[in-house]
């Protein structure tokens, strides 16, 4: 069973023990909470997690950034085979070309790429 | 009862030998010096090992697996034969959001009747959508026996920077592995992690998940 110690209103560390060896030592400590460790709060009730993330738009905003730098990536990898016209899939590349260029204006973009 | 001392005996000593016994500690307890016919004055030898850092089992993008426990050995000679209290650490919490740390491994300790050896737990991995032309992944990154791997995107494109995690020490304390959907090949990061000793960090990324506890070895 886990155990969090508490000092001052924070978790301060998290051990693996019994209860019986919880009662024999020193310190506050209250059972461990899946989902919340050390550095949270803890209020004489309940914890809190202190932790913050990036918000949900935020992280959209990184998703979409991402895949056009993807895009690019993909749009840079393959001009130079777009201007052989020797180049066995020369029209396949001219078809995926305009697809990663329409890819952040149709419903597929970010999560579904298109794909060579 | 063998002890340390008659192990390794001292300068001028006689003879001595024979192996070593040990207490294994994977919760928390109690070493009871008495219990073990030991006396004030002998000596005692710790091997110990602090929880293992939790995994971000977020999938996106750039993945750190959690580190392993620290590890710390030391050796002790008994002031008291009092019964010793051993803490051990537990494995850090997982998380499964963009951008923050898993939970930070616990600290396992050893303190009392003149011993006195702490390992702190391993930091939290990573995972993140938020370093998309900065601050990636690099390899090479993990070159410490406890250091998490890395896996994750580099900024001109998708493409595999995983480097694997620190073995730990003798195995325990290993780094948690590290998979990224963003990378076809994690593979190489994600070797040391699966063997789940105690105190290893728990994966981050695809397949993450909490860090291992530590343990204690005691030798007397």
């Amino acid at each position: 069973m886990g155990y969090f110690k508490i000092e001052n209103g924070i978790v301060v560390n998290a051990i693996v023990a019994s209860a019986e060896f919880i009662n024999t030592i020193e310190g506050t400590y209250i059972e461990s909470q899946e989902g919340f460790g050390i550095g949270d709060t803890y209020d004489g009730t309940s914890l809190t997690k202190i932790n913050t993330g990036p918000t949900e738009e935020e992280i959209a905003i990184e998703i979409k950034e991402q895949a056009k730098d993807w895009r690019n990536f993909e749009l840079e990898k393959t001009d130079s085979r777009s201007a052989a016209s020797d180049d066995p899939q020369h029209d396949t590349i001219i078809v995926y070309r305009q697809a990663l260029r329409d890819w952040p204006s149709t419903s597929d973009f970010p999560d579904t790429k298109p794909t060579l | 009862m063998s002890n340390f001392s008659t192990f390794f005996p001292v300068p001028g000593g006689g003879g001595g030998g024979g192996i070593l016994n040990e207490e294994v500690f994977t919760t928390s307890g109690s070493f009871d010096p008495a219990a073990k016919g030991l006396s004030i004055g002998d000596k005692v030898s710790l091997f110990i090992c602090g929880g293992g850092g939790g995994g971000n089992t977020y999938k996106y993008n750039q993945a750190t697996g959690g580190s392993g426990g620290l590890v710390k050995q030391g050796t002790f000679t008994l002031t008291s034969t009092s019964a010793i209290p051993v803490n051990i650490g537990a494995g850090g919490t997982t998380v499964s959001q963009n951008g923050l740390f898993g939970g930070v491994g616990g600290l396992t300790s050893v303190s009392g009747s003149g011993v006195s050896l702490a390992a702190s737990g391993g930091n939290g991995g990573w995972s993140t959508y938020t370093v998309s032309n900065s601050g990636n992944a690099s390899p090479g990154m993990s070159v410490g026996p406890h250091w998490g791997a890395t896996a994750g995107y580099s900024g001109s494109g998708y493409q595999s920077v995983a480097s694997s995690a620190g073995p730990g020490v003798n195995g325990y304390g290993a780094g948690g592995f590290a998979k990224s959907t963003a990378v076809a090949n994690g593979s190489g990061a994600i070797s040391i992690g699966t063997y789940a000793m105690q105190g290893t960090g728990g994966g981050s990324g695809t397949g993450g998940g909490v860090g291992m506890p530590g343990i204690v070895k005691i030798y007397y």
